[in-house]
């Protein structure tokens, strides 16, 4: 969708050269978040500014759908590509629906059409119709920022980029406008791209990461492979020390849940589940009810100090304290395994039902086996 | 809000208007009302001549100067108009007569020149002033420069270009008396005829009623400015 050939910019100064961005190759595939990241001054938003030409590339081509756009009309090309800076830049001398307009304007629509336009927009961004009256500066900060989202997208562009689109917002208002882009994207699938200093919103926002440094593309590969295999020291010191931990915020439940795992029924007899526990040598199963909802634990410790065990499972097992739905994050899961003391816990869908046994072993195994899945991938590119 | 704004104006012109008309009907100023009115009319149609010519090219050369091209000289230009702001305007009034005589031209001319600078000065400012991050926006967007600036740039300057032209008319109605001096008729005509004569009702007459053209000239400049500032601009509207 993006490619990016050989792309260079030098600024001359009286006394000497600087490169900016060097030799920069990325091929962006349609409707993917590619997170531009790396220290100030790496050359990260010289190569986003390049690719709608704010910077004139010094030398390299362009490719926007196959077309190559490297000479191509700055305003006709603009105007195919949404664009997102930092500081928001809405114009305050128009009203909501005026900003919002601009692009549509330029393109000769309709009235109709227009106002068609405006209404849906705000309507993706969660923002009341109310607001298209009103002037920038009588909304917050983060409602400008949606604005500044649905006046990129009002004339409906393939690309988008997106310039340290939510460095400007508090961090909690942060997270919340990077969901809810996180669920208009899975619905628009526009290709985009997007300049960051921040690694964790880079992981969790991007599908493709670009690490620059010194002007040059240290590594462009998926938010998992840059976690687990840097490819150079510069990348794995940038990424972090605790780039494993990191990585936890990547996958979910699902992703490492081991339902291979046995399980008795409350009402089975108990003295066959001591046996059975025995015979695998497991430190704990869990019990669940008839609508396989789990219930409680068998814990062997305790089963063997007890004499003259028997009856139903349910009059041993010990109450769960809590569950893991499928669809929480490692990162969660690892921070309630600490909060419980518990190294185990059983996963459920969201009716309820068991569904495996999530454990710090399942979870190092699984990141392992992604390890290992990853530098096969890896190798491939 | 805005529907306040114009009805308050009206009031305060009408019963500007009702007032002047009670001292020309209730007091010596009545003996001169002829006068009053010829040389009224002559005193505005010198005023509005040249405020309006300076408007026009005080932003046009404004705007000339925050172009990209001329920014390394903008600033040195910006410089030498400060200095000659601070030539009195008397004597910018002498220099046009040395060069144009006496007479109508030479006046409008002079107080165009002492006009103008204010609302070139505020033009290139308030246009210096937009911030960069909106300009780089516009340029995001696919608009081209003329598109900038006709709607970006003017638009979000206007409120220090209004700021520049209230007082730029304040310069010119404050001077226009003077420009009988060279001349250019007008109600100074009645004020200095008043002082030379000793005569002080002529000299009253042509005194209040200058001051009176001056008060409504600064509430039509503020009532114009509400028209054209977007409400988003304005820092001092909600």
């Amino acid at each position: 969708m993006i490619r990016l050939n050989n792309l260079c910019k030098q600024f001359t100064t009286k006394d000497k050269t600087i490169t900016a961005a060097d030799n920069v190759n990325m091929h962006i595939k349609e409707g993917e978040i590619c997170v531009l990241l790396g220290p100030s001054g790496c050359g990260k938003t010289t190569t986003l500014k390049m690719i709608n030409k704010i910077i004139e590339p010094t030398s390299g081509e362009i490719f926007i759908n196959n077309e190559n756009v490297t000479n191509l009309e700055n305003v006709k090309l603009r105007k195919k590509i949404g664009y997102v800076i930092q500081q928001i830049g809405l114009f305050p001398n128009m009203t909501i629906k005026e900003n919002i307009a601009v692009v549509p304007k330029l393109l000769k629509w309709s009235k109709s059409e227009i106002d068609k336009r405006a209404i849906e927009l705000m309507k993706m961004v969660s923002l009341d119709e109310g607001y298209l009256k009103m002037y920038p500066k009588e909304l917050s900060g983060g409602q400008q920022q949606r604005v500044g989202v649905a006046r990129a997208l009002a004339a409906n562009p393939p690309v988008m980029l997106m310039d340290e689109p939510f460095g400007a917002i508090d961090p909690i208002n942060r997270e919340i406008i990077q969901d809810e882009f996180l669920k208009i994207q899975k619905k628009i699938k526009k290709t985009i791209v997007m300049v960051s200093h921040d690694i964790d919103e880079a992981i969790k926002m991007a599908d493709k990461i670009a690490i620059f440094n010194n002007g040059v593309l240290q590594q462009f590969d998926t938010p998992d492979n840059i976690l687990a295999h840097p490819a150079n020291s510069f990348v794995e010191d940038f990424v972090g020390k605790d780039r494993t931990l990191k990585r936890l915020n990547l996958f979910t439940a699902k992703d490492a849940v081991n339902s291979d795992t046995d399980i008795f029924n409350e009402n089975d007899n108990i003295v066959n589940a001591i046996k059975c526990m025995r015979e695998k040598q497991l430190k704990s199963v869990f019990v669940l009810n008839d609508n396989k909802e789990p219930t409680g634990r068998l814990m062997l410790k305790e089963l063997n100090m007890k004499e003259n065990v028997q009856g139903a499972c349910k009059n041993y097992s010990i109450e769960l304290k809590s569950m893991i739905l499928l669809s929480e994050n490692l990162k969660n899961i690892s921070s309630k395994m600490y909060l419980h003391t518990k190294s185990s816990f059983a996963c459920v869908d969201d009716k309820g039902q068991y569904i495996g046994e999530i454990s710090q072993d399942s979870i190092s195994r699984f990141l392992n086996l992604a390890y290992a899945e990853a530098k096969v991938g890896y190798e491939d590119e | 809000m805005k529907m306040n704004k114009y009805f308050s104006f009206l009031i305060f012109s009408l019963s500007l208007f009702i007032a002047f008309l009670a001292l020309l009907e209730y007091t010596s100023m009545g003996e001169y009302e002829e006068d009053i009115l010829y040389l009224l009319n002559e005193h505005i149609i010198m005023v509005v001549t040249s405020s309006s010519f300076a408007i026009i090219f005080g932003i046009f050369f404004g705007v000339l100067l925050s172009r990209p091209i001329l920014s390394k000289q903008a600033e040195n230009i910006m410089q030498l108009f400060n200095m000659s702001v601070t030539i009195p305007t008397l004597a910018i009034l002498a220099l046009s007569m040395s060069f144009l005589g006496i007479g109508f031209l030479p006046a409008v001319v002079g107080l165009f020149i002492a006009t103008l600078l204010p609302i070139i000065k505020n033009t290139f400012v308030g246009i210096n002033a937009v911030s960069p991050s909106i300009i780089e926006a516009a340029h995001g967007m696919g608009m081209n420069s003329f598109q900038i600036l006709l709607k970006v740039e003017i638009p979000n300057a206007l409120y220090v270009i209004f700021a520049g032209i209230k007082t730029a008319v304040a310069i010119n109605i404050g001077t226009a008396p003077l420009v009988f001096l060279i001349g250019g008729g007008g109600l100074g005509e009645l004020i200095f005829s008043g002082i030379d004569l000793d005569i002080m009702p002529m000299l009253l007459a042509g005194a209040i009623t200058t001051g009176m053209t001056a008060i409504f000239a600064d509430k039509l400049v503020s009532v114009l400015s509400t028209i054209f500032i977007s409400r988003g601009v304005s820092p001092t509207e909600d």
